[in-house]
C-alpha cells in the first residue's frame, strides 16, 4: 500500500463512518495507520489455519454445574 | 522516615496496634500531598472529605474494640478511570467532564474500602489510556518525583508518581499493554500487573475491553500482596473476569525461590533494552539464580496484535465522540484513536485470531519455566517532550516505543511483577523489571519479588520534598 493509497484509504472509510477528517487531520491519521499496517503485515506471516478461531470472551451462560446434569 | 513514608505494611501494623490513629495517618498523607502535588502533579481530584469520613470510621471501629480490617487506615489514591461514588470519572478527559457521576464506587474500590483503606483522590493518566508518558494536555504532565523534568511513564503516570513521591503507599492502575508496568519501572515503585480475568473491572473506565487489566503499584512487595488479596474474587458481572475463587499469596511471600526455574529472557527482550536496561535484569537474574536464558515464542507479532486489537477497541469505543468532538481530545493521541477507527476488520480478526495460538505458545513455554525475566522498559524515563527514543542504534518514537517489553507478556494474559532496580548509566534513574509468571501463579511472581527486596535489589528511593 502506497502512502497516497493509505490517505485515500483513510478519506474513504473516515466517509463511510461520517467521521469529519480535513486534509491535515487525513495526513496525520494516515501516518498512523501507515505504522499499524506494518504491524498487520507482521501477522501475515502467522500460519493460521481455517480452525484458528478468535481469542474467546463471549459466553452465552456460564457453563452449567455438575448437578445442573442430574 | 516520616509517618507519611512508612511502608504500608509498618503503617497497617502501627494503626492495628494503636500506635497511630487512622486519622493521624491520613493528616499526614495529606500533608505529604499538598507539599508535594504542585511540582509532581500526580493528582486531579482530592476526596479529602471522604478520607476522613472513613478514618475516622476505622478509629470508631477500635475504639469500640473491634478487630481491625487487613488494610485498616492505609491511605491510597486510584488513577482517575476508577469510578467513585458521586464524582465524574474523567479517564483524563474533558470530554468525560459533562458524564453524571458515579452512581458507585469501582468494584476494587469497594473491596479497599472493605479492607479498611482510605480513599483520598483520584490520579493523572494519559487519556483514556492511551500512552505510555502521562503528558496529559489538559491536566499537565504528571513529572517523575526523582527527576521533575522527565515523564512518569503512563498511562498510570499519576499512580506511579504518587508512589514514588511518598503521597500514598499504595495506588491503583490499568495495565492493557504496560500502563502498570511502564510507570513503575521508570518511577522506581513496584507494580502487580495480574493474570488477564483474575481481578474485576467494573466500575472503571474501559480502554481495550480484551486486554485491560487493573492491579496495583506500591511501596512494597507486602503492599503489592495484601492490596492484591483484598481486591481478589470472583465478578459474574464484568465478562473479563475469569476468576472462580480467591487465591490468596500474601502467606506466601517469604516462600523463597528454591527449586523454582527461574530464566533470562534473551531474544525480542535483549534487542530492544538498551545497555542499563539489560544490567538491570542481568542483576536480577543474578539475585534469582536464573539457569538459563530462554526465547519467548513470537514476541514481535505479539506485540503487533496487541498494537492492532489496541488501537481497533479503542478507536471503535471513542468513534461516536470522534465524529463530533475530536477538538477536546488530547492532542497526542486523537489521530491514533481516529486511525484506529477505520482499520480494517481483516486486520483486527487475525490479531484475535492469533491471540488464541500465541497464547497457546506462551503457556507450553511456562512448562519448561516458572519465573521469567525481563526489563519493563528498553530506558529510564526519558524528558518531558521527547519524541524520539535511540535504543541500540534504531530511532523509534519513544510514545508507542516506552511499551516493547511490556506488550508481548500482556498480550498472553500473564502476571507480571515490575520490580524496581537502579542500574548504573541512568543518571539515577530507575528501571523496572518484569518478573513474568504462567497465567494465575502471581504467587511465584511475588515470592521472587520477595527475594529482590530481602535482598536489597530492588527497592524504593526517597525523594525529598
Amino acid at each position: 500500500m502506497t502512502e497516497q493509497n493509505i490517505v485515500d484509504y483513510v478519506r474513504a472509510a473516515a466517509a463511510a463512518l461520517d467521521l469529519p477528517l480535513d486534509d491535515a487531520a487525513a495526513q496525520r491519521v494516515a501516518t498512523h495507520l501507515a505504522r499499524t499496517a506494518a504491524m498487520a503485515r507482521l501477522l501475515d506471516a502467522a500460519a493460521l489455519v481455517p480452525g484458528d478461531e478468535p481469542a474467546e470472551v463471549f459466553r452465552p451462560a456460564p457453563f452449567p454445574d455438575a448437578g445442573a446434569d442430574e | 522516615m516520616t509517618m507519611a513514608t512508612l511502608p504500608l505494611a509498618q503503617l497497617a501494623a502501627a494503626i492495628a496496634a494503636g500506635e497511630i490513629s487512622a486519622r493521624e495517618a491520613l493528616e499526614a498523607c495529606i500533608a505529604r500531598i499538598e507539599a508535594t502535588d504542585r511540582d509532581v502533579n500526580a493528582f486531579t481530584g482530592k476526596s479529602y472529605a471522604r478520607a476522613r469520613d472513613e478514618a475516622g470510621a476505622i478509629d470508631a471501629m477500635r475504639a469500640r474494640g473491634e478487630t481491625l480490617p487487613v488494610l485498616a487506615g492505609v491511605p491510597y489514591a486510584v488513577k482517575n478511570l476508577f469510578d467513585i461514588e458521586g464524582e465524574v470519572t474523567l479517564a483524563g478527559s474533558i470530554v468525560n467532564r459533562g458524564n453524571a457521576p458515579a452512581a458507585a464506587d469501582a468494584v476494587l474500590v469497594q473491596r479497599l474500602k472493605a479492607a479498611g483503606a482510605v480513599l483520598v483522590g483520584s490520579l493523572n493518566m494519559d487519556e483514556y489510556a492511551y500512552g505510555f508518558t502521562t503528558e496529559n494536555t489538559h491536566y499537565g504532565p504528571t513529572r517523575n518525583p526523582h527527576d521533575l523534568k522527565r515523564m512518569s511513564g503512563g498511562s498510570s503516570g499519576g499512580s506511579g508518581a504518587a508512589v514514588a513521591a511518598g503521597q500514598v503507599p499504595l495506588a491503583l492502575g490499568s495495565d492493557t499493554n504496560g500502563s502498570i508496568r511502564v510507570p513503575a519501572s521508570l518511577c522506581g515503585v513496584w507494580g502487580l500487573k495480574p493474570t488477564f480475568g483474575r481481578l474485576s473491572r467494573r466500575g472503571s473506565y474501559p480502554f481495550v475491553h480484551s486486554i485491560d487489566h487493573l492491579g496495583p503499584l506500591a511501596d512494597s512487595v507486602e503492599a503489592l500482596a495484601l492490596s492484591y488479596d483484598a481486591m481478589q474474587g470472583p465478578d459474574a458481572l464484568d465478562p473479563g473476569c475469569h476468576a472462580l475463587r480467591v487465591q490468596p499469596v500474601t502467606g506466601q511471600l517469604t516462600a523463597d525461590v528454591r527449586g523454582l526455574r527461574i530464566g533470562l529472557l534473551g531474544g525480542w527482550f535483549d534487542n530492544n533494552a538498551t545497555p542499563p536496561a539489560r544490567a538491570a535484569a542481568a542483576s536480577v537474574a543474578k539475585a534469582l539464580g536464573a539457569t538459563g536464558v530462554a526465547l519467548w515464542p513470537d514476541a514481535e507479532q505479539g506485540r503487533a496484535a496487541a498494537f492492532i486489537i489496541t488501537s481497533c477497541e479503542g478507536g471503535s469505543l471513542h468513534l461516536p465522540d470522534l465524529r463530533t468532538r475530536a477538538a477536546e481530545f488530547e492532542p497526542l493521541s486523537v489521530d491514533r484513536f481516529i486511525a484506529g477507527a477505520l482499520q480494517p476488520a481483516d486486520w483486527y480478526l487475525k490479531a484475535q485470531r492469533f491471540r488464541r495460538i500465541y497464547r497457546d505458545r506462551v503457556n507450553a513455554l511456562f512448562e519448561q519455566w516458572d519465573v521469567l525475566i525481563a526489563p519493563a522498559t528498553p530506558v529510564s524515563a526519558p524528558l518531558i517532550g521527547d519524541e524520539w527514543l535511540d535504543i541500540n542504534g534504531t530511532r523509534h518514537p519513544s510514545r508507542p516505543a516506552m511499551g516493547l517489553l511490556t506488550q508481548p507478556v500482556s498480550c498472553a494474559g500473564c502476571p507480571v511483577v515490575a520490580a524496581p532496580t537502579w542500574p548504573e548509566g541512568t543518571g539515577g534513574m530507575p528501571i523496572g523489571v518484569q518478573l513474568i509468571a504462567a497465567s494465575w501463579r502471581e504467587d511465584l511472581a511475588l515470592r521472587a519479588a520477595h527475594v529482590l527486596q530481602a535482598t536489597g535489589v530492588a527497592h524504593l528511593k526517597g525523594v525529598t520534598p
